[in-house]
């Protein structure tokens, strides 16, 4: 019987990512699953956080308890969110990076959007409108725009989440202990479906796409375009030793959790302007997992 | 021979800190079932508790305590619930006064002007949402050490966002009752991850549920439970429990859980409870209620040992 590679993980894994459509890239998995003559079952997603790229992988096992399954996961990074596994959330801290990042996704549904506009709404305007009026106010549409799509409208509830979660922890006494439940719980997601793969006999390879740590710290202080010398200097500390923590912590195999399989790929240009694998990158990534599963 | 361990795990309905069993000095079941049954006691649960978040904290627990002879017992929650990585929780079926008239601000801050305070709730269409969080000027001096009153209010803002981003996605009523059973479909996952990884490790478990997975559901957007509803959005909240009725009467996770009819659509704390005096004003269980749910338990936890 052929086995079954299930595979899960965000934008970096998923073939039907926008960027992936747009120039004919085919993701990692498919190279892996070619090469070794196996059944695919892809199941990642773009913007799934780590919680639920363990929700999708899981339920993919239990549904196919009679094939012979291996797994392979590349993770995401830690600050994402995705309630009930229904949409999710990037909480980036970054303010550029938040825009350009949901902004692509809806540009595309709305030809014609007033950009300039959109950006003085989200970024200037909430401080000065009322929260109704902020959110329901939509004069950056073209006439011609379909006003029943939502993505505008997600856009700004992620941006207020946003907000209001760096307002509820940003003054918290202990930021250290915020950085390592933060950690804690992405780490467990990866835990829990290694244990629960190896409980079943299923060979399983993770790999992180992202960094695990990077990411976090800054996640709840003001944001990064409004960063003090002082703001960066205690970040630094926080990544030292939420990195520390990690190392201490991880008692699984979890290659490239430091820097991500990404930025390595990065410094040898296989990314994308979007920071995603160019196909190139995708056959390193490729090769990687194929290593680790004829090892 | 080392005692055994009791990890319990739960929301208000297990938690000793609720604020009205301090309130009432009621002492909660799994200190019962511990004390009746000479055991060590690990309780985890936390007012307001996701299932997700319930899972979470019993599988640390177990794994931190590997070296003891644990038992389990779970009292899980309702669906429209969730956490933010365990640091806080939210839940979407809430009504506007529970974070206003009933929410307890005045008993924290007995100099808060609350005339002022409810009022602001009803004038945040009025401000930006950050100024609305920020101002405290109900406070004589525009101030207060504790944060309780921000909580309230960030966790209003919070259920409204959600519902507001919830229906956005269900752009139709189909789509409502796919939103729904997927939001069930997240809690069924927890409960059936937890039961298998504590089964795996055989140690004795017992399930229950305290409230029903498909009664609040409708509620969690895209109106708030104190909103008046017109025949029309009666009907469709009708067609939501009626669509989960039927997703979870046939559902397999369900039936692993081994969940009876009433385990799932009642919950422990219904209607024939509080008829039966078994429950406190704010429908969590009172001193009788702890003492039945503390039987259940050692009755079914007797039959695994």
């Amino acid at each position: 019987m052929r086995k079954l590679l299930i595979v899960g993980g965000d934008s970096n894994t998923d073939s039907t990512y926008t960027e992936n459509v747009k120039n004919n890239i085919f993701s990692w998995p498919h190279s892996v699953a070619d090469k070794m003559d196996w059944d695919l079952l892809n199941v990642a997603q773009m913007g799934r956080s780590n919680e639920s790229i363990e929700n999708r992988v899981y339920d993919a096992v239990v549904e196919n308890q009679d094939r012979d399954i291996v797994v392979m996961v590349l993770w995401s990074q830690s600050i994402r969110q995705s309630p009930f596994d229904l949409f999710n959330i990037i909480f980036t801290n970054d303010k550029r990076q938040f825009n350009e990042f949901q902004t692509s996704k809806f540009l595309t549904n709305f030809p014609g959007m007033d950009i300039e506009k959109w950006e003085d709404i989200l970024f200037i305007e909430n401080n000065n409108l009322s929260y109704n009026k902020w959110i329901e106010t939509r004069e950056y549409l073209p006439k011609s725009a379909d006003y029943n799509q939502p993505y505008d409208l997600q856009t700004k509830h992620t941006y207020i989440l946003e907000q209001i979660l760096k307002f509820k922890f940003e003054d918290t006494d202990d930021v250290y202990h915020l950085d390592e439940k933060i950690l804690h719980f992405n780490l467990r997601s990866m835990r829990r479906l290694k244990l629960f793969l190896d409980s079943l006999g299923i060979r399983s390879i993770f790999k992180s796409g992202l960094s695990v740590t990077r990411s976090i710290p800054g996640m709840f202080s003001p944001w990064i375009q409004d960063h003090d010398l002082k703001q960066k200097t205690l970040n630094i500390k926080r990544l030292n030793r939420l990195n520390s923590v990690c190392k201490e912590k991880l008692d699984f195999e979890l290659s490239d959790w430091e820097e991500g399989l990404i930025w390595a790929l990065s410094k040898h240009g296989h990314v994308m302007e979007c920071n995603h694998p160019t196909q190139t990158g995708h056959e390193i990534i490729a090769k990687e997992f194929i290593k680790c599963a004829n090892y | 021979m080392t005692k055994k361990l009791l990890i319990t795990g739960g929301c208000s309905n297990t938690t000793q800190k609720y604020w009205a069993y301090t309130e009432k000095s009621i002492i909660v079941w799994p200190t019962i079932v511990a004390q009746d049954m000479d055991w060590d006691l690990l309780n985890l649960g936390i007012a307001g508790s996701s299932n997700d978040s319930i899972e979470n904290s019993v599988y640390d627990a177990v794994l931190e305590n590997q070296d003891r002879d644990i038992v389990v017992m779970m009292f899980w929650t309702e669906p429209c619930r969730g956490t933010w990585w365990d640091l806080d929780h939210y839940q979407l079926h809430g009504t506007r006064d529970r974070y206003t008239l009933w929410s307890g601000v005045e008993k924290k801050y007995p100099e808060i002007d609350h005339v002022e305070f409810c009022r602001r709730f009803d004038q945040l269409d009025d401000w930006s949402f950050l100024a609305w969080l920020k101002d405290r000027s109900y406070f004589p001096n525009n101030w207060a050490k504790e944060p309780f009153d921000q909580h309230l209010k960030y966790m209003y803002l919070i259920q409204d966002i959600m519902k507001r981003h919830l229906l956005s996605l269900a752009y139709n009523d189909d789509r409502m009752l796919e939103v729904d059973a997927q939001m069930v479909d997240f809690s069924l996952r927890s409960m059936v991850r937890l039961k298998g990884f504590l089964d795996s490790l055989k140690i004795p478990t017992v399930h229950k549920y305290s409230l029903s997975m498909t009664e609040t559901m409708p509620w969690s957007y895209p109106h708030w439970k104190d909103d008046p509803l017109d025949i029309k959005e009666k009907a469709m909240m009708m067609r939501r429990k009626e669509g989960l009725q039927r997703h979870c009467s046939k559902h397999p996770r369900i039936k692993e859980m081994g969940m009876s009819r009433k385990d799932w659509q009642n919950g422990w704390c219904d209607f024939n409870k509080r008829e039966q005096g078994y429950l406190l004003d704010c429908g969590h269980p009172n001193q009788k209620g702890h003492n039945l749910i503390a039987d259940e338990f050692i009755e079914c936890v007797n039959s695994l040992l």
